[in-house]
This record gives C-alpha cells, sequence and structure tokens, in this order.
C-alpha cells in the first residue's frame, strides 16, 4: 500500500474506525507514522486549547441562577401549527398576502377580464372540491421551495377549507374550517387540539378561504395569455396579472395563473409578495399547484377531536388576555423606540415590521410581533377595530387608543396609557367622546 | 427519573413548567460550547462569560418557539452565534487564506500557554461551521456523535467538515510542513 494522503492522515486522526489498511501502513511505515503524530499532536493541543471553555461553569450557573429569579417562567410553548404561523416572517408574509389577496382577489381581479381564464376558473366554478398544494419560493430563485414546509389546501363548496401543514413529508398539524361552524386545530405532534369559533380563525386560513371562494366563484372575460409555460410537460397559457391594472406590462406581475390547455382548469397559481415597505428579503412567491379536482372528502371536514388528544383550547377570557397582552406589548415597544404610537389611522404590519426592521440589532420580540400582526388582523377583518393613534398618545391616560369588538357585544378598550378594559357599547360612545 | 436518563427535551419540558434547575442542567451542558462560539469574536474572558450569560437568557426567554426540544444545543449554539454577531468588534479579521501563522508577529508563541491562545485564536477564525464542528468535537470528549446532533449533519458530513477544519489549522500552525517534511 502506498503512503496515505494528508486526508486520509487526518481522517485516521480523528476516526478510529477508519480503514483497518490505514492504521496498518501507518503501524508499518515509519514516514507514515511520523507525518500522523503530527496531526495526533495538534488535536492533542486543540484538546488542551478547548479546556478554558470548561471552566467558569460553577460560577456562570450561579450567575444564571441569580438572574432566573428575576424572570417570569417562559410561556407555554404554542402547538406547532401555531409556532408556525406566528413565525415572524411567516407573520409579516401573511399580513403582506392579506393585503394583496384581499386587494387583488376580492376587488380586483373581478375586473380583470380574459376568456381562457374565464374558462379555467369556470371550471374550477363547476368544481366540487380540489386540492392543492401551496409552497413558499424565494422571488428570484426558480430552483425549489424556500423551505421544507408545504401546506396541502382542500376546498369543497359551498366554502369547506383544511389545510395540513407538511414538513418532510410528515403532516405536522391540521386546520379544519368547516363553512358555518366552529373549526378545528390539531397538532398531529404533540396530540393535542384546539377549538377554533368562526371569529378566532386564522389570517391565513380566512384569506385561503377567500381565494378558493373567489376563484371559484369568478365571471368571465377575455384577457388574453401573456404567454406559453411548460409545467409538468404540457405547453400551458399563462396569465400575467397586476393589482388595480387592467393589463400588465411586459414582465410585470403581481399574480399569475397558468391554465392547463385542454381540461382548462388552473395548474399552477402564483403571488408575488413584494410588500413596499418592508425589506427586499422578504420578497417571496407563493405557489399553488398540484391541483387535483373533485376529490372524496368524506372525512375531511370532520371537526371531531381525534382520539386520545389532548384538549389545548383556550377559554375565551384566557384568549382575551392574550391577545390584550401581545397588543399591548407592541404599542409598549413601539412608545419606547420612537416616544408614542404609530400615528395613522390603521395599523399596517408591513410598514411597522419594516420600522421595526430598520432598528437593526434590537429585534422585536414575538409578542411585539404578535400584537403588531394581531391588530392589522383585527382591523382588517372588523371595522368594529378602530385605531386613534393619531390622535391619541402616551399621555392620554383615559382616551381610548385602539378597540375591538369581543364575540359578547362588549368591547376590549386599550387606553394610551396601555391599561385594558372591556366596556359596553354605551360606555365606549362615552369614551370615544373625550 | 434518574437524572443520568433525563434528556434535553425532558429539562426544556422541566423548564416549561418552571424549574429552572432543569434550565441550570442544560447549561452545564452547553455553557463551554456557547463560551467557545462567543469567544471568537471576543478574547476577553469576562465578555465571553456576558454574552454567554446573554445566549442563555436568551434561550430562556424565548424557549417556547423552539420547535424540537431534543435540538435544545444546535438551538442554543444558534443563539450564541446571533449574540456574538450583535457584539462582534467593528474590525477585519485577518486573511484566512492559509498565511495566518505566517502574520504571526515574530516571537510568538512563547511558551505553552501562549501557544494555545495562539491554536484558539486560529480555531476562531475558521470558517463558522467548521469552527462550531471543532468547538463541539473537542467539548464532547471527541465524540462525533454528539458533534453531528449539535451540528444536525450526518456522521460522514461532519467528519468532512472536521477533516476540512484540522487542514485548514495544520496549514496555519505549520503542522503540514511538518508532516510534509516527514513525507520527504
Amino acid at each position: 500500500m502506498s503512503c496515505l494522503s494528508m486526508d486520509e492522515l487526518i481522517r485516521l486522526s480523528l476516526d478510529s474506525g477508519a480503514p483497518e489498511e490505514w492504521q496498518a501502513h501507518v503501524r508499518d511505515c515509519a514516514r507514515c507514522s511520523q507525518r500522523s503524530q503530527t496531526f495526533v499532536e495538534l488535536l492533542r493541543q486543540t484538546a488542551d486549547a478547548h479546556r478554558v471553555f470548561e471552566e467558569r461553569t460553577v460560577d456562570g450557573r450561579s450567575r444564571l441562577m441569580t438572574a432566573l429569579i428575576a424572570e417570569d417562567s417562559p410561556p407555554k410553548p404554542l402547538p406547532k401549527f401555531w409556532r408556525i404561523v406566528m413565525n415572524r416572517r411567516n407573520w409579516l408574509i401573511s399580513a403582506s398576502s392579506a393585503a394583496m389577496i384581499a386587494g387583488v382577489i376580492v376587488w380586483n381581479l373581478i375586473s380583470v377580464p380574459s376568456v381562457a381564464l374565464a374558462d379555467a376558473l369556470k371550471k374550477m366554478k363547476e368544481s366540487k372540491s380540489f386540492s392543492c398544494v401551496m409552497s413558499q419560493w424565494d422571488g428570484g430563485k426558480t430552483d425549489g421551495p424556500t423551505n421544507d414546509l408545504t401546506i396541502k389546501l382542500i376546498w369543497a363548496s359551498p366554502g369547506y377549507l383544511r389545510s395540513d401543514i407538511v414538513v418532510k413529508d410528515s403532516i405536522q398539524s391540521s386546520f379544519i374550517m368547516p363553512h358555518d361552524s366552529a373549526g378545528l386545530v390539531i397538532d398531529h405532534k404533540d396530540k393535542k387540539y384546539q377549538v377554533i369559533e368562526k371569529s378566532q380563525m386564522g389570517e391565513q386560513e380566512k384569506h385561503a378561504a377567500n381565494i378558493f371562494q373567489t376563484l371559484a366563484t369568478y365571471p368571465a372575460g377575455d384577457e388574453k395569455p401573456s404567454g406559453i409555460d411548460e409545467i409538468d410537460g404540457v405547453k400551458s397559457p399563462r396569465f400575467d396579472l397586476l393589482l388595480n391594472q387592467r393589463k400588465s406590462m411586459e414582465g410585470e406581475w403581481d399574480f399569475r395563473v397558468w391554465v392547463h390547455p385542454e381540461t382548462k382548469r388552473p395548474l399552477r397559481v402564483d403571488f408575488n409578495i413584494v410588500p413596499k415597505e418592508a425589506k427586499s428579503d422578504v420578497r417571496l412567491i407563493y405557489r399553488l399547484e398540484k391541483f387535483a379536482w373533485d376529490i372524496k372528502t368524506d372525512d375531511l371536514f370532520d371537526t371531531t377531536p381525534p382520539k386520545d388528544y389532548r384538549n389545548a383550547t383556550l377559554a375565551k377570557d384566557e384568549a382575551i388576555d392574550m391577545s390584550t397582552k401581545q397588543i399591548v406589548a407592541f404599542l409598549g415597544e413601539y412608545k419606547v423606540k420612537f416616544g408614542t404610537y404609530p400615528k395613522a389611522k390603521r395599523i399596517d404590519p408591513v410598514k411597522i415590521g419594516a420600522e421595526l426592521d430598520k432598528l437593526g440589532k434590537d429585534k422585536a420580540k414575538l409578542t411585539t410581533v404578535q400584537g403588531l400582526v394581531l391588530m392589522g388582523v383585527l382591523q382588517t377583518l372588523s371595522k368594529d377595530a378602530v385605531y386613534h393613534g393619531e390622535k391619541v398618545g402616551p399621555d392620554d391616560k383615559a382616551k381610548v387608543l385602539f378597540r375591538w369588538k369581543l364575540e359578547d357585544g362588549k368591547y376590549r378598550v386599550i387606553f394610551g396609557d396601555l391599561q385594558a378594559e372591556t366596556v359596553t357599547m354605551e360606555k365606549l360612545k362615552t369614551l370615544e367622546e373625550k | 427519573m434518574n437524572s443520568a436518563d433525563e434528556t434535553d427535551a425532558d429539562r426544556v419540558a422541566k423548564t416549561l413548567r418552571g424549574d429552572r434547575e432543569a434550565f441550570a442542567r442544560l447549561y452545564d451542558r452547553y455553557a463551554k460550547i456557547v463560551r467557545a462560539i462567543v469567544f471568537a469574536t471576543d478574547h476577553n474572558r469576562d465578555a465571553c462569560e456576558d454574552r454567554t450569560q446573554e445566549s442563555f437568557l436568551r434561550a430562556y426567554r424565548q424557549l417556547n418557539t423552539l420547535n424540537d426540544p431534543a435540538k435544545f444545543g444546535a438551538w442554543v449554539a444558534g443563539i450564541a452565534r446571533q449574540v456574538a454577531r450583535e457584539h462582534a468588534r467593528v474590525r477585519r479579521p485577518p486573511s484566512l487564506n492559509g498565511s495566518v501563522a505566517a502574520q504571526t508577529p515574530p516571537g510568538l508563541p512563547v511558551d505553552k500557554e501562549d501557544e494555545l491562545d495562539h491554536l484558539r485564536g486560529l480555531v476562531s477564525q475558521l470558517p463558522e461551521e467548521e469552527r462550531i464542528a471543532v468547538h463541539a468535537f473537542f467539548l464532547n470528549e471527541q465524540d462525533v456523535t454528539s458533534t453531528s446532533a449539535l451540528l444536525n449533519r450526518s456522521r460522514s458530513g461532519t467528519y468532512a467538515i472536521l477533516q476540512r477544519a484540522i487542514k485548514r489549522l495544520a496549514q496555519w500552525f505549520g503542522a503540514q510542513d511538518r508532516s510534509e517534511d516527514a513525507k520527504r
């Protein structure tokens, strides 16, 4: 056997399971033995150099324990589903896509005419049910989704929606949203479930439902394809569509629909999420593809909790307290950083998220981000969620800064000094007259 | 449960139930790797202790966001990297193009402790993944299984990273020259 290479000698010094013939050679070859000793010695010295990091552990431990006494216990972990949904990046995207979807799908798409697109969506309308897979792609990338997470969406007439969050081919969570009753979030990993009232539906699910509902009820038009692309071996007309414009300029699009030339059904739908105020690194594409039509949905929308799963549903009061805590956390942090509250009529999570990001090192806490997005969501979903940041500041102790309506008809109010109270509609009127 | 059987996931679960001692046991296990990671950007021992403390406090406050409690080690190492980056001194590190040893002022290292300091300095200049692999390997009794768990890598992938790191260190440290002399 010839003398070992440097790589082989290093591997031999690192790995006692290296090939026996290497070991035998080093035993028999004086030169390789000497060379090997060089690396063995280097490893010994590197090990010695690391001993310093093992010192002070006892001192450090005492110091940490002292610091922990002043800390609250860590908050209870969120179910996996909500951890994914409440991920800061996902929230920003969600918030921006919410604005876009509300703008594009519900309002603007209706005014964009197209023949072939209309044909496709007519087919969609005729369908009783369908499923597709949603993935997230970086804006400029074409080599694969941004992460291992995909969401399988299943829609059925007249408005049922189920989403299964899949990570590396394993279902982590399911969200079942019937069109007319409470929904269910199932955390398969931790074997827990939460019942979600209609009023507590998540942002993404509501708008995903809007996408399908609107696509499925889209009226006819006469738009011509912007191009033809090959998708899964099928040459498919592509429709590039822009917000607030009837026709797209060359290369511009906010969302795209590819249609199968024979079945006339959508093969793929892309949403180009580029919030103007946000940092460029949140530019992403949400892609819907792998559509299947008229699928069997027998048990898919059953909201009976799975056997042996634990109920982790928050009581209503707990949910209200948590929401209040998140919103106060956001407003409080914004005040600390900027001296006052956002001066606006509406809370724009993308714009304010970008402002907070500009502060650089001192990143916002999760609770803060949740509060920010929650305010945006509440305002998007209900006209009863009102923000008075244009007129109310930190010194306006008794003035209403933000309020939203609760299920029982009362209002949750957060005042200028960030104290919170639940009040009747009559008392709210009095407070808002101040 | 016997403490020897206690896993990181158990310790995380206990911490989330309010058991601070369980978190201290996580500290006992991972303080050394966190200390080594933050050392890369500031060689001052007291500053390293501060960064280590900060890393664990952040971990404690964010523990509810940890997706996989069994991966606490890799997670807290990520927090330490972030803390280190935030506190990195504004200075350009020496070139890593293979001639670090040659840039060392003449006369250093002069004794054993200097030599170890010098070696720690070289390790801290390795590319991040190689550096963390070296720290994890040498702070876990040169056990590749623990190292690969911390790196979220396969065993073969971990060996490949370690091999690159040792080769680079040997080059910088002059060990490669001695090895090649022996070959000749």
